[in-house]
């Protein structure tokens, strides 16, 4: 071959590798545009067609035993500030096996009129099987006009609903969701970064989805729909995936009603304390997302389809939550052929990239922190760290050249040798995927003695983000496999503020 | 008509004009009278409530700017101690 010709070749592999690093900036992009709607929030907003309106309300608790905590969130649903002529508890009991029966009968007593309970002897079949029994029971009955899914551990806060329940004043509005705050008496490190996760995925995202009128999923625990609104979706919800609360959101939509967030309404949710917990749960959401994609491949970025659902934006939003473990593992594999092809460029590269990441990981954990200033108190050292501290560190590289691998070790009369200082760079360029293997040890050493002191140290060095990306993997590779879909419950114990 | 205390327009029919007979209800039927319009003291306050609610998220540009400030003096502090 002659030297034109291998030019020629390096050329093209170089400006390959390069596509591939750019496809890196597509988190950072969506992020960005994300945080723009966020701003225009104050703007384009459903307040001007909100008003206060108190609709009959039926309380949809699907509980499997919950003995420990549904008898709490009922007192609790009891003191909200709603008429209580207006306000129905049914909780439908899916055959448990502890107290359940016996704490939903003693509020039945305390509260005539107010609480059912309805059984189902022949349950296990899954929450959204067990949310359809309870459907079909309140809309056999002409009294309900609009019905609160929640969760049997989440506590609402007194003017919670009637924030809710203002946006159906609006007939074209057909579901409103509410904020899900975490919500532990004990929070440990764990519960403090899964708090500031909510405040980055609800009051930030879906305040970015009432600005495009798309929303992509009212949260399980906190979903109010209009009579008319489950009447238009058959009267069930679905029971094929493990997203029932998405395909819910999705149809609502589809059905031409609008699906709105009320950042002001706060609900507070019991959240897993252990690493594996955490997985399962994120696991079974992140199977159910990407179902929910296979289901919905007709309407993804085709405006024609649904003005909303269709959007460009919204579609970027989607994705590039659903593409991240994939950029996560391709880029720094791209990163380090480009190192081996043509080092200057691959540092260029690398700069810009995490460069334009750490400023934007910057400006959102700033903006984030003041939309619910209760979690920048108790968080605001989880959200420094949610990419990570070594990410921290890679991002410090970026942007000082020399500082970590140079100067630094030069105070202590060290210095890296040519072979060192290759590996260095090695592991920063790879840092993010080595990230995800660390989130998975964390998880398979939790259980043992050592790993109880060693997983939270792991996850605050791997980060919380790339542990949210591993699960992501673990979800990809499952649903290729083709792995059972079983419904598995995050158990609750009642942590959550009284 | 205007109901007092949202505002909402509502379709009201006289008794006796309705020009099809419809059927009775196939299904039982509980509803009762609407729940009573809170009183109108009451009703101002949760109007003040939802002023307050859009108040807040006029504040939202603010916010976004702060953050980029924020951004903008540690990059800028950062270059400056290096």
């Amino acid at each position: 071959m002659s030297p034109g010709t291998t030019e020629t070749l390096r050329t093209i592999l170089a400006v390959l590798l390069l596509a591939v690093i750019a496809a890196g900036l597509i988190p950072v992009v969506s992020t960005a545009v994300q945080f723009v709607l966020v701003a225009l929030h104050s703007r384009v907003n459903h307040y001007r067609k909100a008003a206060p309106f108190f609709p009959r309300v039926v309380v949809l608790i699907p509980a499997w035993n919950e003995g420990a905590v549904v008898g709490a969130s009922i007192d609790r649903l009891m003191q909200l500030e709603y008429p209580r002529e207006a306000l129905r508890i049914y909780v439908v009991d899916d055959a448990s096996t502890d107290d359940t029966p016996h704490v939903v009968r003693d509020r039945e007593r305390l509260y005539p009129g107010s609480v059912r309970h309805l059984r189902r002897e022949n349950g296990g079949e899954g929450k959204a099987h067990t949310l359809n029994h309870g459907l079909r029971t309140a809309l056999e009955d002409d009294w309900m006009q609009a019905v609160l899914v929640m969760d049997a551990d989440v506590i609402y806060e007194r003017d919670a609903l009637r924030k809710m329940t203002r946006h159906l004043a609006d007939p074209a509005v057909g579901a409103v969701t509410a904020y899900i705050r975490e919500g532990s008496r004990d929070k440990n490190y764990l519960t403090r970064f899964i708090a500031f996760e909510y405040v980055l995925g609800q009051l930030a995202a879906r305040r970015a989805q009432n600005v495009v009128s798309a929303m992509a999923c009212l949260a399980g625990g906190a979903q109010l729909h209009s009579r008319a609104n489950l009447e238009a979706l058959g009267g069930l919800i679905d029971t094929d995936t493990l997203a029932e609360d998405t395909i819910t959101t999705f149809e609502t939509q589809l059905h031409g009603r609008r699906a709105v967030f009320e950042p002001h309404a706060v609900v507070l949710a019991e959240e897993p304390q252990g690493v594996d917990a955490l997985w399962r749960q994120r696991l079974r959401w992140a199977r159910g997302n990407l179902q929910v994609t296979r289901r919905y491949r007709w309407l993804w970025f085709r405006h024609g389809k649904h003005p909303g659902l269709g959007r460009a934006t919204f579609a970027l939003q989607w994705f590039s939550i659903l593409v991240l473990p994939l950029v996560m593992v391709v880029v720094p594999l791209a990163f380090l052929g480009l190192f081996a092809l043509d080092h200057p460029l691959a540092q260029v590269a690398f700069r810009a990239l995490w460069i334009s990441a750490a400023c934007l990981y910057l400006f959102a954990v700033v903006f984030s922190l003041q939309l619910d200033p209760v979690v920048a108190r108790a968080s605001w050292w989880q959200a420094l760290l949610f990419p990570g501290l070594l990410s921290v560190a890679v991002m410090v590289t970026a942007f000082f050249p020399g500082l970590l691998e140079e100067r630094l070790p030069g105070v202590f009369g060290l210095q890296l040798t040519p072979a060192g200082h290759v590996i260095w760079t090695v592991v920063v360029y790879l840092w993010v995927s080595l990230a995800m293997v660390g989130a998975w040890i964390a998880r398979l050493i939790e259980p043992t003695r050592v790993g109880r002191f060693l997983t939270p140290v792991l996850v605050y060095l791997v980060g919380y983000g790339p542990l949210q990306c591993a699960v992501a993997v673990d979800a990809f590779y499952r649903e290729i496999r083709g792995a059972s879909t079983a419904w598995e419950k995050t158990e609750k114990i009642g942590r959550v503020l009284g | 008509m205007t109901t007092p205390h949202t505002g909402r327009h509502v379709r009201v029919t006289p008794a006796g004009t309705d020009p099809e007979p419809r059927p009775g209800p196939t299904r039982p039927t509980t509803a009762g009278p609407l729940a009573p319009a809170p009183a109108p003291e009451l009703d101002l306050e949760l109007q003040r409530e939802l002023d307050r609610d859009r108040r807040l998220e006029r504040r939202l540009p603010v916010q976004a700017l702060v953050a980029a400030l924020a951004t903008a003096l540690v990059v800028l502090v950062g270059r400056v101690l290096s």
